[in-house]
C-alpha cells in the first residue's frame, strides 16, 4: 500500500469516527433549516423528538400544521422553549410549507412530513452532495414514499432493527448517491437558492407526490440537478387514512389531470413511469409559484401591453392594486424607436420589427406563463388602479370565461346586447381580460388605423362585462 | 384493561406473543398455563394456573381465547369480552369436532380473529366483527411505545388494536370502519394481483368476494372474469362454486328478478329446484325481503340474512332465521325462536348448550330424547366423549 493511500484511509477511519461519535459539525456555517408538514399527531409525537436528536446542535426546526384540526398546542407543550422548534398554527387558503420557507435564513433546507423516522447520521450524508457536485441542489433519501427508483420498502418489527438496518446501510454506501430524473418522497433537502429561482410547491396539484414531482421538475428546468442518496434511509409511517377508499380520489383525479396538463404527458393508468416527462416538455417555461403569504386565492395572471409608442408617463401610472402579475410587453422598433425601455428587469419585453411580427408576437405571448387569468392592455387607455383587481374578481368569481370592461360609448352603442347573443361583435382588445387555457377568438387589425386591435370572440364562450374601468381620461383622446 | 390468555398449548408454542405485546392500555395480561419466571419478565405476562383463573375478578378482563375446546370455560368466566382467535384444525385433533366447536366458539365472540384467510372470509359472511391477522404489506402503518420500547405496526396490527379498543368504547358505536378499511385492503390488493396474474381464475374470484363484501358492483366483473377463465380451463364444475354467486351480487347491488333467475340457472337436484320455485313465488306475490335473506342464505352469506329477517315478523321468516341461526352457530338463539315458534326445540343443539354450560346429565337426556328408541343416541354420546377427551388434552398440553 502507497504512502499517500494509507493516509488517505488513516483519515477517512477518522473522519467516521468523528462521525460516528457525533462530533462533526454540518458542512454549512449557518447551519439547516427543517420544515415540518404536522398532519398526523401519533407520528409527530415520535419522529419529531428523534428529528431532534437524530439532527445536530445547527438545526432549526420549523413545524407547520396542515390541517385546521391538528392539535398544535398539546404537541408543543411537548417540547422546551430552549429546543430550537417554533410551531406555526394552520391558516386559511396558505400552503403552510409555502409559508415557512419564505422565511428560511439557512442556505440548505430540508421538507419533511412527520411520519417521516430519521436516525444518526441522516443529515449530514444528504448535504455532503451539494458540496460533490455543485449543480446538484436538491438530494433525496431513500424511503418507501419515493416512487420509481428511490422506493424503498422494507418492514421492520421494532425501532431497534431500524437502527441495526441504517447504521449498516451508512457504513456501507457511506458518500454513494446518484443523479434521478424526478424525486417524489416525504424527505426532501434542497438550497434556499433554489426555492428563491423557482419558488414555492404548487398546491394546486392536490396530491403532494405531485408537488413535488412538479417541484423537482422545474429545478431541473434550470439547471439543477436532482440526487438519490444511496446511503441514507428514513422510515416512513404509512396512513390507513386514504380508506374508505372513495375518500378524496376525485381531488387524486384532478392533481392528476392537472400535472398531465402541465407537462405534456400522455394521460393514462396512473403509472410511476409517467411522472418523468419527455425532454422538450422541460423546455416551456412554467410560472414561479410565490412563497410566503400569497394566498392561493390570488390567480397568476398576465397582462399582456401592447403599445404604438412607449410612454414612461403610462408605465409609472400603472400602480396596480393586484400584485400576482406577469406582466409581458410587446414592441415594435419600427414604431417605438427609444433605445431604453424603461421597465422593471423581472418583465418580460419581446422586441419585434414590423407589424406583422408584432401581430403574433402578441397572439403567442399568452402562453408563456401558464397562469389562470390573460388580459391585453394598450398604452392608448390609462386603467384605474383597481382595474386588473376587479377584472380578476369577475372572472374567478363570476362562470364568464371572458369579460369586456365597457367604456360609456361602448354602452351607448349597445355592446351589452353581446350577453343576449348577438356574436357578430367585435371587441376592442384592450378592455379583454379571459380564463388561462382557452382560445378567446381571433384578433385582427382595425381597419382605419392600424395599431388598434380588435377581437372576434369565440361563439361558444360565456362573455361577462363590468362597468368602465379606465381613468376617465384616455391617454390619447 | 386486563386480558386472560386461554391458549392452545404451552407459553412456547404460543403464537401470538406479538399481538399481546401490542394490545392497547395494556395494564395486565394472565397466561393461562407455565411459565418461568424470566419468560414472565421478559414478555410482562402473569402466568395463572388453569385451576386459578376463577379467582380473577372476570367484570374487568377481556378473553383471548386460541382453542375452542375452552368454550366451556369462556361460557361460565363470564368475562367482559371475548375474543376468538380461530385456527385452522391441527393435525392431531378431529377435524369435525373442531370446526363445529370453533363455529360455537366464533358465534359466542365478542369479536373473532384468525390468520387463515378462509376462516376470515367465511366468518365475514357469517357475522360482523371479524379480523384478519395477516397482510402483504411490508410498509409501517403506524407505532407504538411498550415500556421503552418502539414497535413498528403493519397494517393488520393497527387494525387489531382498533378493533380491541373499539369492544371497550361506546357499544353502540360501529366497528364498520376498521373493518372496511381491511376488505378494501384485501380488495386492493386482489385487484392488483389480477393485472400481475391475469389468468389465475382464484385471484379473480377472490378480488369479486371481497368487493362483494363491500357492496361494491365492480364485483361483477371479476368474477365474471373468474367464471370465464373456469370454463376456459374446463372446470364444468364452477356452475354452483362461481355462477351461483351471481345471485348474491346481482342482490346486494342490482335486480333482484335477475338474481332470481341466475340462481335457478344453478338449480340441479330436486331441492334446488323447489328452492328455485319458492323464489320465484315470493317474488310474484311481493314478498321481496324473504327473497333477498334466501337468496344470502343459499349463497352461504348468513350474515347479510339474518340482517334482514330480524325486522320481519311472519312465521315464514321467523323459520327462515332459525335456520340461518343454526347454519351460523347461533344455536341459543335458534333454540329460543323454536321454543317461541313451535313449542319445542331440537334435541342435539339443546343437548350441545347444555353440555357446553356443564350440565352433563341434561345434555344426555337431550340427546337420547333427539335420537328416539333406535340407538341413533350412540353417535351423539360419542361425540360428547370425544369432546371430553380433547379437553382433557388441551389441559395437559397447557400445564405441561
Amino acid at each position: 500500500m502507497s504512502h499517500e493511500s494509507l493516509n488517505l484511509e488513516r483519515l477517512a477511519g477518522r473522519y467516521g469516527f468523528l462521525e460516528r461519535a457525533g462530533l462533526l459539525p454540518l458542512p454549512s456555517h449557518d447551519g439547516i433549516s427543517i420544515v415540518v408538514e404536522l398532519s398526523r399527531m401519533e407520528c409527530a409525537t415520535v419522529c419529531l423528538p428523534l428529528l431532534l436528536l437524530h439532527s445536530g446542535a445547527d438545526v432549526r426546526i420549523i413545524a407547520v400544521s396542515m390541517t385546521p384540526d391538528f392539535p398544535m398546542e398539546v404537541l408543543a407543550g411537548q417540547f422546551s422553549p430552549e429546543e430550537p422548534v417554533i410551531f406555526l398554527p394552520y391558516e386559511k387558503e396558505e400552503y403552510m410549507p409555502n409559508l415557512a420557507l419564505a422565511h428560511i435564513e439557512t442556505s440548505f433546507a430540508v421538507l419533511l412530513e412527520d411520519s417521516i423516522m430519521v436516525s444518526p447520521g441522516w443529515l449530514c450524508e444528504l448535504m455532503w452532495t451539494p458540496f460533490d457536485d455543485a449543480s446538484v441542489k436538491v438530494v433525496a433519501p431513500r424511503s418507501s414514499t419515493e416512487r420509481g427508483e428511490g422506493k424503498k420498502r422494507l418492514h421492520f418489527g421494532t425501532h431497534h432493527e431500524l437502527a441495526e438496518h441504517v447504521s449498516y446501510s451508512l457504513g456501507r454506501y457511506q458518500g454513494e448517491w446518484r443523479e434521478v430524473e424526478v424525486l417524489t418522497g416525504s424527505c426532501l433537502l434542497f438550497t434556499k437558492e433554489l426555492i428563491h429561482r423557482i419558488g414555492g410547491f404548487n398546491a394546486s396539484l392536490q396530491a403532494r407526490y405531485l408537488m413535488i414531482a412538479d417541484w423537482c421538475l422545474r429545478a431541473r428546468q434550470i439547471g439543477a440537478k436532482l440526487a438519490l442518496s444511496e446511503a441514507v434511509y428514513v422510515h416512513a409511517i404509512q396512513s390507513l387514512d386514504r380508506y374508505p377508499r372513495m375518500k378524496g380520489e376525485s381531488r387524486q383525479t384532478d392533481g392528476w389531470q392537472t400535472y398531465y396538463k402541465k407537462w405534456a404527458l400522455e394521460s393514462g393508468l396512473e403509472n410511476e413511469g409517467y411522472l418523468v416527462p419527455p425532454t422538450e416538455s422541460l423546455n416551456f417555461p412554467q410560472p414561479v409559484i410565490p412563497l410566503g403569504r400569497i394566498s392561493l386565492a390570488s390567480p397568476l395572471v398576465t397582462a399582456i401591453v401592447y403599445c404604438d409608442e412607449l410612454k414612461e408617463q403610462w408605465i409609472a401610472a400603472q400602480q396596480q392594486s393586484y400584485k400576482h402579475i406577469r406582466w409581458i410587453w410587446i414592441r415594435d422598433t419600427l414604431v417605438d424607436a427609444a433605445p431604453e425601455f424603461p421597465v422593471s428587469e423581472h418583465d418580460v419585453v419581446i422586441t419585434v420589427r414590423g407589424e406583422d411580427a408584432w401581430l403574433r408576437a402578441l397572439k403567442n405571448a399568452s402562453a408563456l406563463y401558464e397562469s389562470e387569468i390573460i388580459l391585453y392592455l394598450s398604452t392608448s387607455i390609462l386603467y384605474e388602479k383597481r382595474y386588473i383587481e376587479r377584472v380578476v374578481k369577475a372572472i374567478t368569481q363570476g362562470s364568464a370565461d371572458l369579460i369586456v370592461s365597457l367604456s360609456t360609448e361602448m354602452e351607448e352603442a349597445g355592446v351589452h346586447l353581446l350577453a343576449e347573443g348577438d356574436w357578430s361583435v367585435t371587441l376592442p382588445l384592450e378592455r379583454v381580460a379571459y380564463k388561462g387555457g382557452i382560445v378567446p377568438g381571433m384578433i385582427s387589425n382595425r381597419k382605419s388605423t392600424s395599431r388598434q386591435l380588435l377581437l372576434h370572440p369565440k361563439a361558444s364562450l360565456v362573455i361577462g362585462y363590468i362597468g368602465d374601468l379606465s381613468d376617465s381620461k384616455e391617454a390619447h383622446p | 384493561m386486563k386480558y386472560l390468555i386461554l391458549s392452545g398449548g404451552s407459553w412456547e408454542d404460543y403464537e401470538y406473543k406479538r399481538l399481546l405485546e401490542l394490545l392497547p392500555d395494556r395494564e395486565e395480561v394472565c397466561f393461562t398455563g407455565r411459565m418461568t419466571r424470566e419468560q414472565q419478565t421478559n414478555s410482562q405476562v402473569r402466568a395463572v394456573a388453569a385451576a386459578d383463573i376463577y379467582s380473577l375478578n372476570m367484570k374487568q378482563y377481556t378473553i383471548l381465547v386460541s382453542s375452542p375446546y375452552w368454550l366451556s370455560e369462556v361460557l361460565s368466566l363470564q368475562a367482559v369480552y371475548v375474543v376468538a382467535l380461530l385456527e385452522r384444525c391441527p393435525e392431531e385433533e378431529d377435524k369435525w369436532l373442531w370446526d363445529k366447536y370453533s363455529g360455537l366458539l366464533g358465534a359466542k365472540a365478542n369479536l373473532a380473529a384468525t390468520r387463515s384467510e378462509r376462516i376470515y372470509l367465511e366468518q365475514s359472511l357469517r357475522r360482523e366483527g371479524v379480523i384478519y391477522l395477516g397482510g402483504d404489506q411490508q410498509e409501517s402503518y403506524g407505532v407504538t411505545f411498550q415500556g421503552d420500547r418502539l414497535y413498528f405496526l403493519t397494517d393488520y396490527e393497527v387494525l387489531w388494536r382498533k378493533a380491541i379498543l373499539n369492544l371497550w368504547q361506546d357499544s353502540t358505536r360501529s366497528s364498520a370502519d376498521w373493518v372496511t378499511i381491511q376488505l378494501e385492503l384485501r380488495a386492493d390488493y386482489y385487484i392488483s394481483m389480477c393485472a400481475k396474474l391475469p389468468s389465475q381464475p382464484v385471484v379473480h374470484y377472490l378480488a369479486a368476494s371481497y368487493l362483494y363484501l363491500l357492496g361494491d358492483p365492480a364485483a361483477n366483473r371479476y368474477l365474471a372474469q373468474s367464471f370465464e377463465l373456469m370454463v376456459l380451463y374446463e372446470y364444468l364444475d364452477c356452475l354452483h362454486s362461481h355462477f351461483r354467486f351471481f345471485s348474491a351480487i346481482e342482490v346486494k347491488t342490482g335486480d333482484l328478478e335477475t338474481a332470481v333467475q341466475q340462481y335457478t340457472i344453478t338449480a340441479f337436484t330436486a331441492e334446488e329446484k323447489l328452492e328455485a320455485e319458492r323464489l320465484q313465488g315470493w317474488l310474484h306475490s311481493g314478498q321481496y325481503e324473504l327473497v333477498r335473506a334466501e337468496l344470502f342464505r343459499l349463497n352461504e352469506n348468513e350474515a347479510a340474512a339474518v340482517r334482514i329477517l330480524s325486522s320481519l315478523t311472519t312465521s315464514e321468516a321467523k323459520l327462515l332465521l332459525i335456520q340461518n341461526y343454526i347454519r351460523i352457530f347461533q344455536w341459543e338463539k335458534a333454540l329460543e325462536l323454536q321454543q317461541e315458534l313451535e313449542g319445542s326445540v331440537d334435541g342435539v343443539i339443546e343437548g350441545t348448550i347444555h353440555l357446553l354450560h356443564g350440565r352433563r346429565h341434561e345434555a344426555i337426556r337431550s340427546f337420547l330424547n333427539a335420537a328416539g328408541q333406535d340407538n341413533q343416541a350412540w353417535p351423539l354420546l360419542s361425540e360428547m366423549a370425544d369432546l371430553e377427551e380433547a379437553i382433557r388434552r388441551l389441559k395437559r398440553r397447557v400445564e405441561a
